[in-house]
């Protein structure tokens, strides 16, 4: 029997990944503070990455609400042309005439200001004149091909599958889809309120298609719940996910 | 980031903001010279614009324009009119926060007394919005009327976040936290500081030819770590750099991350003590009571805090201006606008 020391494999410096990139960051270290804040900064060390974590999930949280609630109001505004001119399209189509008309109505003005205010001046010889109506893209932007802020392409190869008691909503937000292998979700955390996580989530991805499992405990608090698809290996943030419990909104 | 890049970053944001930051400025002078002749209003407006401050807005905006392409002369007038605006929200700003100082010195309202100070703001706003019509001789009429929408949209988010702030005050609200704080940011200061400049700039570089919102997630988070750094100034700052009154945040009772994050930790009969010293008007709030809550935050780790959150923002922001300018080829300004979120944490 082989009686030398039995190989132990070496306590790991960390068991966790790291959740923030800011130390691998171009932002200035720690040791540029002025003065007392880095004798501050040292004595508060342990707390530093949850503050980061925490700031950063909020920050991202509150940006990408506030994107959708932007994307909402775009889609109220710019109603998609049905093609038709009659029945409920003509309504829908109410609203982006009026838009329409406004813009028209605006530029024509503002062609008139600066007939008033820049006419004698632009036909100075030597000075520069107006470009023409079409300057820049050749044709006016058509408001049913404008990208609403906001907007995503459509999840293609991304199945979500929530297993759940009660009534769900679910939004995955990804744009790109080229490394959708290498990406991890976060636990789904409570918008608002002391509600536990929601945990149990995974990415499983297939051959050719990627599918998310989220199952949501039986008494989990009606809420908004957000959570990050970060890249295995740096820890960055390449999609959100959104799930609403209960109480839905309509 | 090694000290040599840094140090070679900080230079190259200095030397933009001087050239564009004059370059602006020229125009602004000119343009301000040309209507201070008819009308005594436009002297006591041009007050501030020629005290001259960083020209952040401007430059970047200038920078953002180049980096898609554009020259500086499509750009200037939107630089001069983004000015205008800034100086027009700082008199009013310092209206409703009863500040005594702008740029090292006496405040407008203080000079020439509040209603006075209102309608030189008043004059400003209306100021900024010839550069904008200006733009059509240039631009182009549509391209000149998304300019005039976007910034529509910029001044209404900034109101609506200066309304939130003053309610907070107003009401003396003191249940919130640091999402509520990010979110009055977003409004108040980053929509003009950093992500007008920054779609205004890609709106005439590209003339109109791409997606905006690409560029709201960069210039929420350099913004937000923007003015988390101006509310630590005002605290820990030099008087003579900063150039305006140290700790009048304090005096002001406004909800800084370092109050957000006292109010958070504080024992309950602190918090009380806290929240009745915010409560009172500025005239009331003695030395010792500044005194009380910038010991309390000291004790509490509160200003560490603040630069910790700060810092992951810049953080996050690098990593935001990665993704939103992937496509855009290397430049001089890019490289400008790369260097922002590094530049906002070290100015003192």
């Amino acid at each position: 029997m082989d009686q030398s020391p039995r190989k132990k494999r070496p306590t790991p410096e960390r068991t966790s990944p790291r959740r923030s990139w800011f130390s691998d960051a171009a932002a200035p270290a720690e040791p540029d503070a002025p003065g007392d804040a880095r004798a501050e900064s040292a004595e508060h060390a342990p707390d530093a990455r949850e503050t980061s974590y925490r700031a950063i999930n909020n920050a991202y949280q509150l940006i990408d609400e506030y994107m959708r609630q932007g994307q909402k109001m775009a889609e109220n505004l710019w109603v998609p042309l049905g093609g038709g001119e009659s029945g409920a399209a003509a309504a829908f189509n109410a609203p982006e005439r009026l838009m329409r008309a406004m813009g028209d109505m605006t530029m024509a003005w503002m062609e008139v200001m600066q007939q008033v205010t820049l006419g004698a001046q632009s036909a100075q010889p030597g000075k520069a004149k107006a470009a023409p109506f079409s300057a820049g893209r050749g044709v006016p932007r058509n408001p049913n091909q404008t990208t609403k802020p906001g907007a995503r392409e459509a999840p293609a190869g991304l199945t979500v599958n929530v297993s759940s008691a009660g009534r769900v909503e679910v939004s995955v937000q990804l744009n790109d889809f080229s490394d959708i292998a290498n990406l991890v979700p976060t636990p789904l955390r409570p918008f608002q309120g002391d509600a536990s996580a929601i945990a149990d989530v995974r990415l499983e991805v297939r051959e050719a298609e990627a599918v998310m499992h989220v199952v949501v405990p039986d008494g989990q608090p009606p809420g908004v719940y957000n959570g990050l698809l970060l890249t295995r290996d740096t820890q960055r943030p390449k999609g959100t996910i959104n799930l609403v419990v209960g109480e839905l909104e309509r | 980031m090694n000290a040599d890049a840094a140090s070679e970053s900080s230079r190259l944001v200095r030397e933009v903001l001087e050239e564009y930051g004059s370059c602006a400025q020229r125009a602004l002078v000119a343009y301000l010279e040309r209507e201070s002749a008819r009308c005594e209003v436009y002297r006591l407006a041009a007050d501030y614009p020629l005290r001259r401050g960083r020209s952040l807005r401007a430059s970047f905006c200038i920078a953002a324009a180049r980096a898609f392409g554009a020259s500086v002369d499509d750009a200037v007038r939107c630089a001069v009119s983004l000015e205008l605006l800034h100086n027009a929200f700082l008199v009013h700003d310092d209206i409703e926060d009863e500040s005594d100082e702008r740029r090292g010195q006496p405040s407008l309202h203080r000079l020439h007394g509040v209603a006075t100070a209102l309608n030189a703001g008043d004059a400003l706003v209306v100021l900024g919005l010839r550069p904008l019509l200006e733009n059509r001789g240039r631009l182009g009429a549509r391209v000149s009327f998304r300019i005039l929408e976007e910034t529509e949209r910029m001044v209404r988010e900034s109101v609506e976040g200066q309304a939130i702030e003053l309610r907070w005050r107003r009401d003396n609200v003191t249940e919130l936290s640091e999402s509520d704080y990010l979110a009055m940011t977003l409004r108040k200061t980053c929509w003009y500081t950093t992500i007008f400049p920054n779609r205004i700039g890609a709106l005439i570089g590209t003339r109109d030819g791409i997606e905006l919102d690409r560029f709201v997630r960069f210039g929420f988070f350099l913004g937000a770590a923007f003015q988390i750094q101006d509310d630590l100034l005002n605290l820990t700052g030099n008087h003579e750099r900063y150039g305006k009154e140290l700790e009048g945040d304090l005096r002001e009772g406004k909800r800084t991350l370092m109050i957000i994050h006292l109010l958070e930790r504080a024992s309950p009969s602190e918090r009380l003590r806290a929240k009745e010293i915010l409560g009172r008007e500025r005239a009331a709030k003695s030395n010792e009571d500044v005194l009380w809550l910038k010991s309390t935050m000291d004790r509490l780790g509160c200003a560490g805090y603040a630069r910790t959150v700060a810092h992951a923002l810049a953080g996050a922001a690098l990593h935001e201006f990665r993704v939103a300018f992937a496509s855009t080829r290397d430049s001089r300004d890019k490289r400008f606008i790369g260097a922002l979120p590094h530049w906002v944490l070290e100015r003192t």
